[in-house]
């Protein structure tokens, strides 16, 4: 299995990876204007138009002027949320490591939307025949042995691209060789049950905009086992009222109490 | 750049002080993580938090225009906390070298300043010299007349807290910076200086570059890998245009163009040859009457004899400053009757533009080849202008992008790099080559029918067709690289005509080879395109070293990959720093190892800079217009008075006035905000291209300017406003970047604040804004004339509603 | 009855119906960012919340009068019967219509009988919901019969039906496990009680097939749970005062109290502006017994906080806590402090005014599951668009419409019944 590293500490915010999203992507730019936050993040947010975004956080450090970037995308989880939810099998999970999207089985229910824990899908909603776009790691490069197109455009390698397990190991390398610039933490090696597009931070993560909180477990194990409950609650019912209809019944008919005949 | 950019890797601490790498060049940030890997330092020195104070380690403030004193702080840290490497001065530098007793330096003015004329007689900055006319040393570099001593009287001056007083920098970020990069002092440490337009878009920019030099001299930091002076140049080939002579007074390969008083080619050798007596100087430049000769028969073929002087009459000479701000001086005065512009949009780029703009329409025609229709193209039509009030005629030649055609460019650390095209261009787009080409045709065509001096033109040897009749990149190549027109013997090897030079070594004087850049021989040594040397892509194991990857394209001169090599060995031909040794001497095979070393000579037998004729870097020159030493002075327009001395501003701008900017400097009480320009990583240069593309728009859609949060609060500006910024030259109305970026400046007892504006922006193209080249001065440096774009006064206030 | 027809409230109806139904071509026409104010940030609103969330919900009144009726010998609320199934049958039809313009890529619903994702739990409400129309349907059917007299079809029906029911169900079964094993055991249950009334040792309504009623419940209780199951998934962005491993309960109990509190309603507003006779006594009967469900609710719910360790939030000055208070506080607690007065269910406007403030609590907690308690970093809250408003209304309308017209032309208002009889 795949996975991306995003070092932000190596991040200048050139954005070569935005624009290369867009270009392999042929994704059609946004309007915008001025900037959409305090430094100068645009767009605002990702959209079916922009799959990725690099953040943009002017954070003072140490009483000094600090400007810190992050890089939100779909983070490929390892047990991804979307395709649980999804009713139709639309999103899948690649053996690769992406989680690819099919718009001939897609319904544009939008419960991928709400289930994906990085609000990572996104909806055309400026088109009457939509689709779910994100970003899908380059399938159609990683699949023929490449690199995803953002990952070949950084400049300051801030993006690194290979094995999930390569990956962590790298990222937890970093951390051990300079202690002092990173956050021990490696985003993504563990959320919600790990993601394909892990990330280094020198200030905590939740500062940079990414969600914080998550639990290590797969945001689908909550929805499993109530779905597993189905087919026994199905036999306890069909059971159980058959029991008490038969039960009730008699019960009335040794009473004669028919409603349909009294009245 | 003396290094270049994978050199990067090899530092131990690399200052960013004028420049802001990780925006403007973003693929530098790549070996700058590399050094840092091995434990290096970045440190950013910049008015603003830019994002290559992101990236840095460390950053410190500095206000606009002060870098002299910046550098200058640091040069008297050096002196004492006795952090000089002396092996490396006495060896390689002038400092030993014993100036001439009338020398002085008072309350900010050199010796030999006449106010009439603003100009210094620099004859007191000589050195003093023996009978021979070889200059006197003190090797114990103790003498109070030698370079050092002057060096260090310079700058004792610049105590810590006089520079923090005047670069408005906490003091102890300064003396954190101070302490790191003068660190590298040591053998064996490295220290990298990278600066771009933010040290020579100054009124003494020459000088800060000059600062830079000194204080990397006295940290014996030039030569070595991962040291050195490093331009980071603002556009991708601005390296390779300036090699083939940009500038006015410049001919290829950077010999001097003929002034009015070069009258025959005996004046003009005579005067532009320099001459050593000291045997041990290879004083490289005894070898310009060579290039010249080649260059005269490149160009004009069989009509350049050495009777007829290789046709030197023929060249024009020059008899007044024709830089960039005096050409629109002459545009004005109708001196200049037509402009051609390559890829070059002025409305946008020049300092005071409106006043360019004004000026375009005395023009009787121009010439714009472009891939838009740029600012300045459209001229006649822009906002506010009246087209039938204006008689300027006006062409648009539709070029092709970079990737639409082949040819080289030459990068920042020199290396030329030969490109394929890789698509055709859309319609009816053209390469230059093919636009010049043509157009050289068509005015041959008209002087072959007669006209004023028609000889240089009718007689240009002109061929450059490929096998498709199309003009061919390579061939204007391999007459760059040079040839031989006459069988002839050169360095004991003979050639046949018709042979390619193998380097410049094998040029000579007698008309027999020609060259059209000397500095570029060797780059196409033989016929066939497979000998084009700027298109090899070899990798060789082991090139990782120090990664100067020799056979990776190519690199003038001779593929020398860092320059001032032979100062990083010692006497024997040993390195200084043996773990990322650039060259050393092997005595057993007498031979050099590693990058191409500065001459073939062996260790000690000449002196390391050969192109100086002393053969010692220059901590003290007599070289610049405007002082032997770097001297702190106020911008042209200074929000304070000079601390240093009571010398203001450069003094020889006083000799720009009247035929330099067309209005009086803003003054501090009416304009007391400091403001600079710069760019960002998502535009390019006028925007012509950037602005025209989608994606980049996206990133950065229109014109800003940013504000510290204090300033913006003092005037009730809030992030995304629109804003007023005003100067003694005009205003912009552009939006208001509210950040915590921009500080404040505690400069001489005053709380200062600056803004700055991205200058990309135009009335053409899909996105549009102000230009903030509106508001700069168009006042130069007195040497490089280079307008000062980054350090002027401003005032800012809150647009109104609506 | 006509003038009520030729009133302006009714043109306003049919307005607001056709105004609705115009707004859906728009929004077919251009897309759901023309037509509403969901983004990224908040892709369901109104329309998930009300029509489909609490759609459902009040919708629920069928399968409880069904089952009490017919299940648990509940007899004396027979005539509640088929106001209410009509009701959900319509209710269904219009979730069905308002989920098609809801869908971005609604001509691929079918997908989900082809491709499902048997682990979704949209799946799992798609295929109950459609089944469960179909087990409506059924239910309605007798109506049809008896208004046209078609004794023999309906005998064929009654015969049919169970075994439509069990194929239904076997069906679903193997759909939700895709199990052979589990399959086989559901088809065992139903085949077994279809033996054991075939062979009399069970008793078999001769009305009413008892499966149908069964199949109905089961569905039911799968999908308004599986509804919350849907929200199980927002883990990390719903608020802890309502994200709970047993939100599928809370979602069926509060279905249950108000399914039947709507039934209520429809009886009083049928009788208030369609001028059916009511008779009210075996409404107040059932809605009697709802205190001890309110009640029961409540504990839950605060049984559940506390259990979380997120009790504590509801006595923080934050919206959240807020909108948890008035959804209990309206919804729960104020109508189980009502029940407390003696007969004030007896009076129309007591009875109507409790029911409506269950309905109201349940409207609140579904929109506090669904938008209030869910939060989108840096993100503009999300308000409805008059339009969406206007399509909402104009399902509602069309739901009124067709009420009112199958009401009029089948037997479905028991008191009628009784009268004509």
């Amino acid at each position: 299995m795949k996975a991306m590293l995003v070092d932000t500490t190596r991040c200048t915010g050139c954005r070569s990876c935005q624009v290369a999203c867009k270009q392999w992507n042929n994704l059609p730019a946004v309007q915008t204007r001025f900037f959409s936050d305090g430094s100068m993040q645009n767009p605002a947010h990702r959209s079916s138009k922009t799959w990725a975004v690099v953040t943009f956080h002017e954070l003072p450090k140490n009483n000094r002027p600090g400007l810190f970037f992050g890089r939100l995308q779909c983070f490929h989880c390892v047990d991804p949320a979307c395709a649980d939810a999804c009713p139709v099998h639309a999103l899948k999970k690649t053996k690769l490591g992406p989680v690819v999207y099919d718009p001939g089985l897609c319904l544009g229910c939008r419960y991928c939307q709400m289930a994906c824990p990085f609000n990572a899908p996104r909806f055309d909603w400026d088109k009457p025949v939509p689709e779910i776009r994100k970003c899908t790691m380059c399938y159609d490069r990683v699949a023929a042995g490449g690199r995803p197109a953002c990952v070949a455009a950084c400049p300051a390698e801030a993006l690194a691209f290979g094995e999930r397990s390569e990956m962590v190991a790298e990222a937890e390398a970093r951390i051990r060789q300079s202690p002092a610039r990173y956050v021990a933490h490696v985003y993504g090696k563990n959320e919600v049950g790990g993601t394909c597009v892990l990330h280094l931070a020198a200030v905590p993560f939740e500062s940079l905009g990414y969600p914080s909180g998550l639990p290590d477990e797969p945001v689908a194990d909550h929805i499993r086992s109530a779905m597993h409950t189905v087919p026994y609650a199905m036999a306890t019912l069909g059971l159980a009222l058959g029991a008490v209809a038969w039960v009730v019944n008699r019960r009335m008919e040794n009473t004669g109490d028919k409603p349909d005949k009294a009245e | 750049m003396t290094n270049h950019w994978i050199d990067l890797q090899n530092a131990d601490v690399i200052m960013v002080c004028g420049s802001n790498v990780a925006e403007n060049h973003p693929v530098a940030v790549r070996w700058m993580e590399e050094a840092r890997k091995r434990g290096a330092v970045i440190l950013s020195a910049d008015p603003r938090f830019t994002r290559t104070s992101a990236f840095a380690d460390r950053y410190c403030p500095l206000r606009s225009g002060t870098d002299i004193a910046f550098v200058g702080g640091m040069i008297r840290y050096a002196f004492s906390n006795n952090r000089l490497n002396y092996d490396y001065l006495r060896d390689n530098t002038n400092a030993s070298f014993i100036v001439k007793p009338e020398y002085a330096f008072n309350d900010g003015l050199f010796s030999g300043f006449d106010p009439a004329s603003a100009t210094y007689d620099k004859a007191s900055w000589a050195y003093e010299t023996d009978e021979n006319g070889v200059p006197l040393q003190d090797p114990t570099m103790t003498d109070k007349r030698c370079v050092l001593m002057r060096v260090k009287a310079q700058y004792k001056r610049y105590r810590l807290k006089t520079v923090c007083g005047i670069v408005g920098a906490p003091r102890y970020l300064y003396e954190k910076f101070c302490d790191l990069y003068t660190g590298t002092y040591e053998n064996g440490k490295a220290g990298t200086w990278l600066y771009a337009m933010g040290g020579t878009q100054s009124t003494h920019g020459t000088q800060n570059v000059r600062a830079y030099s000194v204080l990397q001299l006295l940290l014996g930091n030039i030569g070595i890998a991962g040291g050195g002076v490093n331009a980071l140049r603002g556009e991708s080939n601005v390296q390779g245009s300036t090699d083939m002579a940009l500038l006015y007074n410049q001919l290829p390969g950077y010999l001097a163009a003929p002034a009015e008083k070069d009258k025959t080619l005996a004046d003009y050798l005579a005067a532009r040859t320099p001459k050593s007596a000291d045997p041990k100087s290879a004083n490289w430049w005894q070898n310009t009457p060579k290039y010249v000769a080649s260059l005269l028969k490149a160009w004009y073929g069989p009509a350049a004899t050495r009777e007829n002087d290789f046709c030197y009459d023929w060249l024009p000479k020059y008899g007044r400053d024709c830089s960039y701000v005096n050409l629109f001086s002459g545009i004005e005065s109708g001196d200049i009757r037509g402009l051609v512009l390559f890829g070059q949009n002025p409305a946008v780029s020049g300092p005071s533009c409106q006043r360019q703009l004004a000026a375009l329409s005395r023009l009787s025609w121009m010439a714009a080849v472009d891939l838009f229709e740029t600012e300045t193209a459209s001229f006649w039509k822009r906002p506010g202008a009246n087209p039938s009030d204006i008689d300027t005629e006006v062409f648009l030649l539709p070029a092709v992008a970079s990737v639409e055609k082949a040819g080289s460019i030459t990068n920042s650390g020199r290396w030329a790099q030969w490109r394929e095209k890789a698509l055709d261009g859309p319609g009816d787009t053209k390469p230059d080559l093919w636009i010049l080409d043509a157009l050289y045709r068509a005015v041959r065509k008209e002087y072959e029918r007669g006209g004023v001096f028609p000889d240089p033109v009718v007689n240009l040897a002109w061929n450059y067709d490929g096998a498709d009749q199309e003009p061919d990149p390579r061939k204007v190549a391999q007459e760059i690289n040079g040839f031989f027109v006459a069988e002839a013997t050169a360095n004991n090897r003979s050639f046949m005509a018709g042979d390619q030079a193998p380097s410049f070594a094998f040029l000579l004087d007698d008309g027999s080879t020609a060259c059209g850049n000397w500095l570029y021989s060797g780059s196409f040594p033989g016929p066939k395109p497979e000998d084009n040397r700027m298109a090899a892509r070899g990798i060789k194991q082991g090139d990782d070293r120090i990664g100067l990857y020799p056979g990776w394209a190519w690199c003038w001169p001779v593929n020398r990959r860092i320059l001032y090599n032979r100062a990083s060995v010692d006497a024997n031909g040993q390195p200084r720093d043996p773990a990322r040794w650039v060259i050393r001497w092997n005595a057993e095979k007498s031979a050099w190892e590693g990058d191409v070393p500065d001459g073939p000579w062996p260790p000690g037998d000449r002196y390391p800079f050969i192109m100086l004729p002393e053969g010692h870097a220059r901590l003290f020159a007599q070289g610049l217009a405007d002082g032997p030493l770097p001297e702190h002075y106020e911008p042209w327009e200074g929000p304070v008075q000079n601390a240093l001395s009571s010398q203001r501003h450069n003094p020889l701008l006083l000799s720009a006035k009247g035929k330099g900017p067309a209005k009086e400097p803003g003054s501090p009480e009416r304009f007391p905000v400091v403001a600079t320009t710069y760019r960002v990583g998502e535009h390019w240069q006028a925007g012509a291209l950037t602005r025209n593309t989608p994606w980049l728009i996206e990133l950065v859609p229109s014109a800003y300017a940013e504000i510290g949060e204090i300033l913006a609060m003092m005037l009730g500006i809030k992030n995304g406003d629109r804003v007023v910024v005003e100067t003694a030259r005009g205003s912009v109305e552009v939006y208001a970047l509210v950040t915590k970026r921009f500080g404040t400046f505690r400069v001489g007892g005053k709380i200062l604040h600056e803004v700055g504006l991205v200058w990309h922006f135009g009335y053409e193209g899909l996105a549009r804004g102000a230009s903030a080249n509106v508001l700069t001065p168009d006042i130069a440096d007195p040497n490089s004339r280079i307008p000062e774009y980054k350090a002027f006064l401003c005032n800012v206030r809150k647009a109104a509603e609506g | 009855m006509e003038t009520k027809r030729t009133s302006p409230g009714a043109w306003v109806v049919r307005a607001v119906a056709l105004a609705g139904m115009l707004t859906i071509v728009y929004r077919f026409w251009r897309g759901l960012g023309a037509a509403t104010n969901l983004n990224d940030g908040y892709p369901w609103g109104l329309w998930v919340t009300v029509d489909i969330l609490a759609g459902v919900a009040l919708a629920a009144g069928g399968f409880v009068i069904a089952g009490t009726v017919h299940l648990f010998g509940g007899k004396k609320y027979e005539s509640l019967a088929r106001p209410a199934i009509l009701t959900a049958f319509l209710g269904y039809l219009l979730f069905a219509f308002g989920l098609i313009v809801d869908l971005g890529r609604p001509w691929n619903l079918f997908n989900i009988m082809l491709f499902g994702n048997h682990e979704s739990p949209l799946y799992e409400i798609g295929w109950c919901a459609f089944l469960y129309t179909i087990v409506l349907f059924l239910e309605l059917l007798p109506a049809v019969f008896e208004k046209f007299s078609w004794g023999r079809v309906k005998a064929f029906y009654l015969k049919t039906s169970p075994w439509v029911v069990i194929v239904l169900l076997t069906v679903f079964a193997a759909a939700m496990t895709r199990s052979t094993a589990w399959t086989l055991v559901i088809a065992g249950i139903l085949l077994g009680w279809e033996l054991l009334m075939e062979t009399g040792v069970m008793p078999r309504d001769t009305q009413t097939p008892i499966l149908l009623i069964m199949a109905g419940v089961i569905f039911s209780f799968l999908h308004q749970s599986s509804l919350g199951t849907l929200y199980l998934m927002m883990a990390t962005k719903l608020d802890p005062l309502w994200y709970t491993p047993v939100l599928p309960i809370f979602f069926f109990i509060s279905a249950v109290l108000a399914g039947v509190s709507m039934v209520a309603l429809e009886a009083i507003a049928a009788e208030k502006f369609l001028r059916h006779p009511v008779d009210l006594a075996p409404i107040t009967t059932l809605v009697a017994k709802m205190p001890l469900a309110l009640g029961l609710y409540i504990l839950l719910k605060l049984e559940d906080l506390a259990s979380r360790n997120v009790a504590g939030e509801l006595f923080q000055f934050t919206l959240p806590a807020a909108a948890w208070w008035l959804e209990i506080g309206l919804g729960a607690i104020l109508p189980l402090f009502l029940f407390l007065k003696r007969d004030f269910i007896k009076k129309r406007g007591g009875l109507a005014l409790i029911c409506g403030l269950v309905v109201l609590g349940l409207l609140i907690n579904r929109t506090n599951v669904s938008l209030t308690g869910i939060t989108v970093p840096r993100w503009e809250p999300y308000y409805p668009r008059w339009s969406e408003w206007l399509v909402t209304a104009g399902i509602l309308c069309m739901g009124f419409l067709a009420y009112d017209w199958l009401t009029v032309r089948l037997p479905i208002i028991s008191v009628k019944r009784a009268v004509a009889a």
